[in-house]
């Protein structure tokens, strides 16, 4: 059926699996399709050997083909990590070497010279594998569409990943583009499970498409651990590290062959690091770390290392989640909740992941409530239940960057590309007004009302808008892609030797001599020069740990399903999970102390200490919910009663607490937390506009408002420094019903503040009774969510008497 | 709304207008109003709504009108960068006032060319001594002894913490020793933080009231 393949995979000495010999077939066929299947079972296998197939086989395309002159690329594989593209490459290069085929596969990402790319350009390969910003660099070069006039396939893989990011809508555009340029184009998708298969096959595919989706029936064997401490009792009821089980995690590491060792964010992880090292120091040279923030050469030594199985444990984030598989990892520990349950199957992937292994993965508490996630995990892996992807839509700032995209490469058709455009899911419901906008953004900088002679961007030539300035066109292709980084400061050792990068705010908080950990490694800070931290390795033993922005997830709303479960089990008498077993003593403390709720149940404690007067309300509806929640939550009561509260969250709950009582019964907390008039006070009780202008950010800079400079040298265009809040500022005062100000505010409502969430939450509290509570003192719930040291502010005194009081505050008459 | 502050007997009003106002030689000083930076990011190709520059220029016409001025000092920083149409409406504006002498102290921005600047009615210098007492300039220069150093350019700022973690970032006067700093004048521009330290005075701008921090 697939000659090529069976060639193959009787040498190996394999077997195909079903889902592999489906997916040539329908490849045979010249279907279309989205490949569900999981990692370490061959998804790559299936559908190269469709696409090889096809170009040594297909009769139309070999008679077609002895026409051309010269190679023209064939398929083109879009992967949303360099490190993935490289493994592919390598399977790929492999596998064609093996079997003598003259079929030629390139890489190009960010790492790829100018050279090379030169070279790809005029004598393509058969194969380029790539990401969605290379792809779209190609688009912004002339001759882009010759250059894809004869491609075939198109593989996105890890498509769930890049579907719920900006990325995505990357990729649906240059689909958009290709499949105009050529309409037989295949497209496949490579996905992990998730809630909505259909919809992410549906947005990859085009609406009204007739390709095939495949499921590969494989059911990877799992196997989940919680990791208990010794004692509740000595167990913290707060905190989020997770160190005190740090002997546990060691005996876990020590069983094992190569364990990853999995953190939420950077910080955690150079703290990890260093406790283990200094706990452990026989670990040292076996021992690695691994995230985002560290360099490209660092970051390929580890994973060298891994492959060859030279490390006993990486400490990592995220970084490591996705694709490369490191054969000699045999166990993952999940330190603190991994907040979604797709995140914790992926990074339970990463042992174990040859075919019929069991994947063994440890899951760490950092606190004793958090225990309870590991009864709910395993509640969801049983189940089934995962997350959906949300796919972004009306992304108007990428939009902007594709016209801008087109118009540095072959110009663009305004009509033909509205058309293109309009078939994409995230542009579905775009108006001609709306394009027109947009258009008029680019060819006049503004409104097209009136002629503006000093703007130039987009020009007409001959029916096509061109980007006629190279100054514009180079500043563009520098900054084509969806990901907008802070101003990071590279980190350097005295001989250049580079380390990693660092957010410029911690670099700016420390002075010359203070000492801190980065990469696993102590360091003392000599000097900063332009954008480069000089450092130089120190042995004194305080330091601090830089904290990165953007490591705050939100547990998703199936996982916080999964939590209300594990509690709705609480009380029962027989079948308690381990988990719930073990925390016995603590629910009973809850329940001594104020109460338990049931699952149709919602708690609400009042409590007065030393404090303040705090009023907690559990939902188990995520942070961001929370914090959503919590503010209608104290606008509401600033109607009726002035007041003043900070407001802390977390993932089960959140606090509102004031320096002075107010009044709370049982009909007013019922009235306060009813869905009735909901979008109206969060539109008048948040402060929208602040969270607007800081998704702004992002907006700005892929949109090409705001330029980020020339890589590794000082910005050159000094004149034209400004940051996105000058924009947000300028459009609110001069446009306010900017296409881009408003994706802002859209953004907000649909990410951020999550509003159907919360709709949903609200209405699902409404379906509860809610049970009011007084205790003398906070209780087990309570104290985790009080100890939360980030706080929001809420105040219904007017802005004005605010100012009042910050200036009777600096001069010295008030406290 | 104004507040004083004396170098000897001299006395200088710092406005909440961002401009600094000496009655005894009638003269008014402002520093970097940085126009014509839209325009400018305009003429790079990027889209922002242009300025609405007669509401802009009006600030400083409603300030000429309300006192009697017998010279404008521009500290420097008045023009963002190379010519636009902003720069002509501006020049336009300023020929309504023939009584007032306008005066530029030239700053790291002011890159227009010499023949631009000559065909205005700007007298521009280096910078600029009032009978020993003071020196305007767009950057600290080194001043004769018990003279005041009046400059711009940095775009001082302070950030004051209110009860409740919350934080306000306030354009403020800033004195050290001998050199008065003044708040960027223009409206899109930045600040720089200065911190408050036992040897400075900062005097931030709040509202309609210039405050000062002790």
């Amino acid at each position: 059926m697939n000659p090529i393949a069976e060639v193959w995979f009787f040498n190996q000495g394999w077997q195909p699996h079903g889902f592999q010999k489906e997916t040539w077939k329908a490849i045979a066929t010249g279907r279309s399709g989205l490949l569900n299947a999981p990692t370490g079972f061959g998804k790559t296998f299936a559908l190269w050997f469709g696409i090889l197939q096809h170009y040594y086989e297909d009769k139309h395309f070999r008679r077609q083909q002895q026409k051309f002159k010269t190679t023209k690329l064939h398929a083109l594989w879009i992967t949303p990590l360099r490190a993935l593209s490289k493994e592919i490459y390598k399977a790929t290069q492999e596998l064609s070497a093996e079997l003598e085929l003259d079929y030629r596969i390139e890489l190009r990402t960010g790492d790829t010279t100018i050279a090379q790319r030169q070279k790809q350009r005029k004598s393509p390969p058969q194969a380029l594998i790539t990401t969605p910003e290379s792809v779209h660099l190609i688009l912004a070069s002339k001759g882009a569409a010759d250059y894809f006039k004869h491609l075939e396939f198109i593989v996105v893989d890890e498509w769930h990943e890049l579907m719920g990011s900006k990325r995505g809508v990357l990729v649906e555009l240059a689909l958009s583009r290709l499949k105009a340029i050529n309409p037989k184009l295949k497209i496949w998708g490579v996905s992990a499970t998730i809630g909505n298969l259909e919809e992410a096959q549906e947005i990859l595919l085009g609406k009204d498409h007739n390709g095939v989706l495949v499921r590969a029936q494989i059911q990877k064997k799992l196997s989940i651990e919680t990791v208990f401490p010794d004692n509740l009792e000595r167990f913290p009821w707060a905190g989020h590290l997770g160190i005190k089980l740090l002997d546990k995690v060691v005996d876990i590491v020590n069983r094992y062959g190569t364990t990853l060792i999995f953190t939420n964010t950077r910080s955690q992880a150079e703290i990890w690091y260093q406790h283990i090292i200094t706990a452990y120091p026989e670990f040292a040279g076996l021992l690695a770390i691994h995230h985002g923030s560290l360099s490209d050469e660092i970051r390929q030594w580890v994973e060298q290392a891994l492959h060859e199985g030279k490390l006993k444990a990486v400490v990592c984030t995220s970084s490591l989640d996705l694709g490369v598989d490191f054969r000699p990892v045999n166990c993952v520990v999940q330190i603190g909740s991994p907040k979604g349950i797709a995140r914790f199957l992926q990074r339970a992937g990463r042992s174990g992941h040859r075919p019929y292994e069991t994947s063994h993965i440890y899951y760490v508490p950092t606190n004793s409530l958090e225990i309870i996630e590991g009864d709910s995990l395993k509640y969801a892996v049983a189940h089934h239940i995962v997350e959906q992807r949300i796919p972004y839509i009306r992304s108007f700032d990428v939009l902007l960057q594709y016209l801008t995209t087109l118009a540095v490469g072959d110009g663009l058709e305004a009509h033909v590309v509205f058309e293109e455009v309009k078939k994409t899911h995230c542009f579905e419901s775009i108006t001609e007004d709306e394009f027109a906008q947009c258009m008029a953004m680019l060819v006049h900088g503004g409104k097209s009302l009136s002629a503006y002679p000093d703007f130039h961007r987009l020009v007409l030539v001959d029916g096509l808008y061109k980007v006629e300035s190279r100054k514009l066109a180079m500043r563009h292709r520098l900054s084509v892609g969806a990901i907008v980084s802070d101003l990071m400061m590279r980190v350097k050792f005295m001989s250049g030797k580079y380390l990693g990068s660092i957010e410029e705010s911690f670099i700016s908080r420390l002075k010359a001599g203070d000492v801190f950990w980065f990469s696993g490694r102590q360091l003392e800070l000599i000097q900063v020069r332009n954008i480069e931290a000089i450092v130089k390795p120190s042995t004194r033993r305080t330091g601090v740990v830089p904290s990165w922005m953007g490591g705050r997830f939100s547990i998703s709303p199936d996982l916080g399903i999964a939590i209300r479960h594990s509690f709705s089990h609480i009380r029962k008498r027989t079948g308690k999970s381990d988990e719930i077993k073990f925390l016995q003593p603590l629910f009973k403390e809850q329940e001594n102390r104020s109460g338990l709720p049931q699952e149709d149940e919602l708690l609400v404690e009042y409590i007065h200490t030393k404090y303040g007067y705090h009023l907690f309300v559990y939902p188990f509806e995520g942070k961001l919910v929370h914090e959503g929640v919590a503010q209608v939550l104290a606008y509401r009561f600033g109607k009726i009663q002035p007041v003043t509260f900070s407001i802390a969250s977390n993932e089960y709950g959140f606090e509102l607490l004031s320096a002075t009582p107010f009044s709370i019964d049982q009909a007013l907390i019922t009235e306060l937390l009813s869905p009735k008039h909901l979008h109206k006070d969060i539109t008048e009780g948040i402060n929208v506009q602040e969270m607007a202008r800081r998704r702004f950010r992002d907006i700005a800079g892929i949109a090409g408002l705001v330029f980020q400079g020339y890589p590794g040298k000082q910005m050159k265009s000094k004149h034209l420094q400004a940051n996105a809040g000058l924009f947000f500022s300028v459009f609110e005062d001069y446009d306010p019903h900017n296409l881009l100000l408003r994706q802002a505010y859209d953004e907000v409502f649909d990410f951020q503040l999550e509003e159907g969430r919360m709709q949903r939450a609200f209405d699902r509290i409404s379906s509860h009774r809610i049970v009011l509570t007084f205790p003398e003192k906070l209780t087990p719930f309570a104290f985790p969510i009080f100890s939360e040291s980030f706080r929001e502010r809420y105040s219904n005194e007017d802005w004005q008497s605010r100012l009042e009081t910050l200036k009777l505050q600096l001069e010295g008459k008030f406290e | 709304m104004e507040r004083s502050l004396y170098w000897r007997e001299l006395e200088l009003q710092m406005l909440a207008e961002k401009v600094l106002y000496i009655p005894s030689y009638q003269i008014l000083v402002l520093s970097d109003w940085h126009l014509g930076k839209l325009g400018h990011f305009r003429q790079e190709g990027i889209f922002v709504p242009r300025m609405r520059l007669q509401r802009e220029l009006d600030r400083l016409g409603i300030l000429l009108q309300e006192r009697s001025v017998h010279k404008v000092v521009f500290l420097g920083d008045l023009f963002h960068s190379v010519w636009n149409r902003e720069w002509d409406e501006f020049i336009e504006y300023i020929q309504e006032f023939p009584t007032v002498e306008f005066i530029l102290t030239k700053g790291n921005h002011d890159i227009l060319t010499d023949t631009l600047l000559s065909e205005s009615p700007l007298l521009v210098v280096d910078y600029l001594t009032i009978e020993k007492d003071l020196v305007l300039s767009h950057e600290p220069i080194p001043v004769s002894l018990g003279a005041l150093n009046i400059v711009g350019h940095v775009h001082p700022g302070t950030e004051i913490y209110a009860k409740g973690r919350q934080k306000f970032k306030l354009p403020c006067f800033h004195l050290q020793d001998n050199i008065l700093t003044l708040p960027a004048f223009g409206r899109w521009t930045g600040v720089c933080i200065i911190k408050k330290t036992v040897s400075n005075r900062l005097f931030p701008i709040l509202g309609n009231e210039v405050l000062e921090i002790l």
